[in-house]
C-alpha cells in the first residue's frame, strides 16, 4: 500500500508545486528596450497627428512650423471675392489683380501672390522648391493634387486641378511665412473653377 | 494505522489541488470578459491569446516593432463607448511576451499576442474612456504613473483590475500640468489590455510608480 501512495503522494506535490510556480525572469535591459520602443512610437504618432488637429510639429527638439497639404482651418471672413476667366476665389484684404488674360490670373498682396493659368505638364513637374506635404483633394468639383512647397522666397502652395474637358489648371501661390501659406492653400482649395475656363472668348 | 492515515491526507490534498487545477483550466476564459469586450469595441477583431496572423485582416497596414510587437490601424464599428459615442483610435499595438519580443523577426502564424495597447489622440479620450471604464468595473482605479526618456514628460496611468486578478485595463494618458503644455500638441491616450496579476512596468512596458504622477512629480 505504501509503495502505491508514495509515488502518487510525489506526484501530486510535484504537480502543486508546478501549479504555484512564478512568472518567468524578469530582464531588466529587455524591458527598458521595450519602453523606449513604446515611448518613441507613442511621440511618432503623436508627431504625426498634430498637424492635423492644428497643432504645431516639433522635431529634433527645435520648433519646426509646418502644415499638412490635407488640412484647412483657416478663418476667412471679411475676405474679398475675385474672379477671372480662369477660377473665381477669395483672398485676404490686400490683395490686387495685376494681370488677367484669358490664360493667365495673377494676384498680389502684402504677404504675397497667387497666380492661375494653364498647365499642360503632370503634379510636380514645372515647378521648383522642396515638398513638405501633398494631399489629393476636390477644388470645384475636380480632382486637383496639392503640393506644398519651401523655396528661397518662402512657402508656396503648387495646384493641379484636372477641370474634365477643360484644359488643367495649374496654380502657384507664394507667401513669406506660414500664416499666409495657410490663407492661399484655404484661398485655392475653397476656389471655383470659372464657367468661361475652356470656352472661347 | 495512524501513520498511514498522513500520506493518506496529503494524498487527498494533492489529489483536490490537481483537480481545481484542471477544472480552473476547463472552466475558465483566458480573457476576462470586460477586458476581451472593451479590446474588441475599441479594436474589432483584436483578441488577446490569438495568434498574430489570425487577427492579420482586422489590423491595417501591420508592421513588426521589435521589443514591442506589431503594430498597426485598427477597424471601427462605430459607436464603441456604452453611451453611444466614439473614440476614434489611430493605432493597435498587439504586445508579445518578453522571449518573442526578442526576435528580429517573429513568425505571425506563431506570435501570440501577449497583451494589446490601443492608442488615440482624442482631447476627450481620457475622459470618456475612463467614465465607461468606471461603470463598467464599478470602483475607482488604481493610480500610476509612467515615466519615459524625457524627463520633463510623464503619463497619469488609471488600472482596474478584475476581482480575481485575472487581468485589466490600464488607461493611459499624457500628464499635463500647465494650459500651455496642453496646447503643445495632441494629448495622447492608450488603452492596455492584459491579462494575469498587473505587473507594474512589466505589463505597461514602461517605468511604472505606483504614485500618481503629481505625487512623483512633487517628490521630485
Amino acid at each position: 500500500m505504501i509503495n502505491v501512495i508514495r509515488p502518487a503522494l510525489f506526484a501530486g506535490l510535484a504537480l502543486a508545486g508546478g501549479a504555484c510556480r512564478g512568472a518567468p525572469r524578469f530582464d531588466p535591459g529587455e524591458a527598458a528596450l521595450a519602453a523606449a520602443a513604446s515611448d518613441s512610437l507613442t511621440v511618432a504618432l503623436a508627431d504625426s497627428i498634430a498637424p492635423a488637429q492644428g497643432f504645431v510639429a516639433s522635431q529634433a527638439g527645435s520648433a519646426v512650423e509646418t502644415i499638412s497639404a490635407c488640412e484647412d482651418h483657416v478663418d476667412s471672413r471679411g475676405w474679398q471675392s475675385y474672379a477671372s476667366r480662369i477660377i473665381e476665389l477669395e483672398l485676404p484684404e490686400g490683395y490686387t489683380g495685376t494681370a488677367q488674360t484669358s490664360s493667365l490670373a495673377r494676384w498680389n498682396g502684402p504677404s504675397g501672390w497667387l497666380r492661375a493659368s494653364t498647365h499642360s505638364s503632370e503634379a510636380h513637374v514645372g515647378w521648383s522648391g522642396l515638398i513638405t506635404s501633398e494631399c489629393d483633394v476636390f477644388i470645384s468639383g475636380s480632382p486637383a493634387h496639392i503640393d506644398l512647397v519651401t523655396g528661397g522666397y518662402g512657402r508656396g502652395v503648387h495646384v493641379l486641378i484636372k477641370v474634365q474637358d477643360a484644359p488643367q489648371i495649374g496654380i502657384e501661390a507664394q507667401a513669406k511665412d506660414i500664416g499666409g501659406q495657410a490663407q492661399l492653400l484655404h484661398a485655392i482649395r475653397a476656389a471655383r473653377v470659372s464657367s468661361a475656363w475652356g470656352h472661347p472668348e | 494505522m495512524r501513520l498511514l492515515s498522513i500520506p493518506a491526507t496529503l494524498v487527498g490534498i494533492a489529489i483536490a489541488i490537481i483537480f481545481f487545477k484542471i477544472y480552473g483550466i476547463f472552466t475558465r476564459p483566458d480573457v476576462p470578459r470586460p477586458v476581451a469586450i472593451v479590446i474588441d469595441q475599441f479594436a474589432p477583431g483584436v483578441s488577446i491569446g490569438a495568434k498574430v496572423a489570425d487577427v492579420r485582416h482586422n489590423v491595417a497596414a501591420m508592421s513588426y516593432v521589435p521589443h514591442l510587437g506589431f503594430v498597426g490601424m485598427p477597424g471601427s464599428r462605430g459607436a464603441n463607448l456604452p453611451n453611444g459615442y466614439t473614440i476614434r483610435f489611430a493605432q493597435v499595438r498587439l504586445l508579445l511576451d518578453e522571449q518573442t519580443r526578442r526576435l528580429p523577426n517573429p513568425n505571425p502564424a506563431k506570435a501570440r499576442i501577449d497583451a494589446v495597447e490601443i492608442v488615440s489622440g482624442e482631447a476627450n479620450a481620457p475622459y470618456d474612456i475612463g467614465q465607461a471604464f468606471t461603470l463598467t468595473f464599478r470602483r475607482p482605479p488604481r493610480e500610476g504613473c509612467l515615466r519615459t526618456a524625457d524627463d520633463d514628460r510623464v503619463r497619469d496611468v488609471q488600472i482596474w483590475a478584475t476581482p480575481n486578478e485575472r487581468g485589466g485595463l490600464a488607461l493611459i494618458t499624457d500628464h499635463r500640468v500647465s494650459p500651455a503644455d496642453r496646447a503643445r500638441s495632441p494629448v495622447m491616450t492608450s488603452v492596455i489590455g492584459f491579462v494575469g496579476k498587473f505587473d507594474g512596468g512589466r505589463t505597461l512596458r514602461g517605468n511604472y510608480t505606483d504614485a500618481s504622477c503629481s505625487l512623483a512629480l512633487q517628490s521630485q
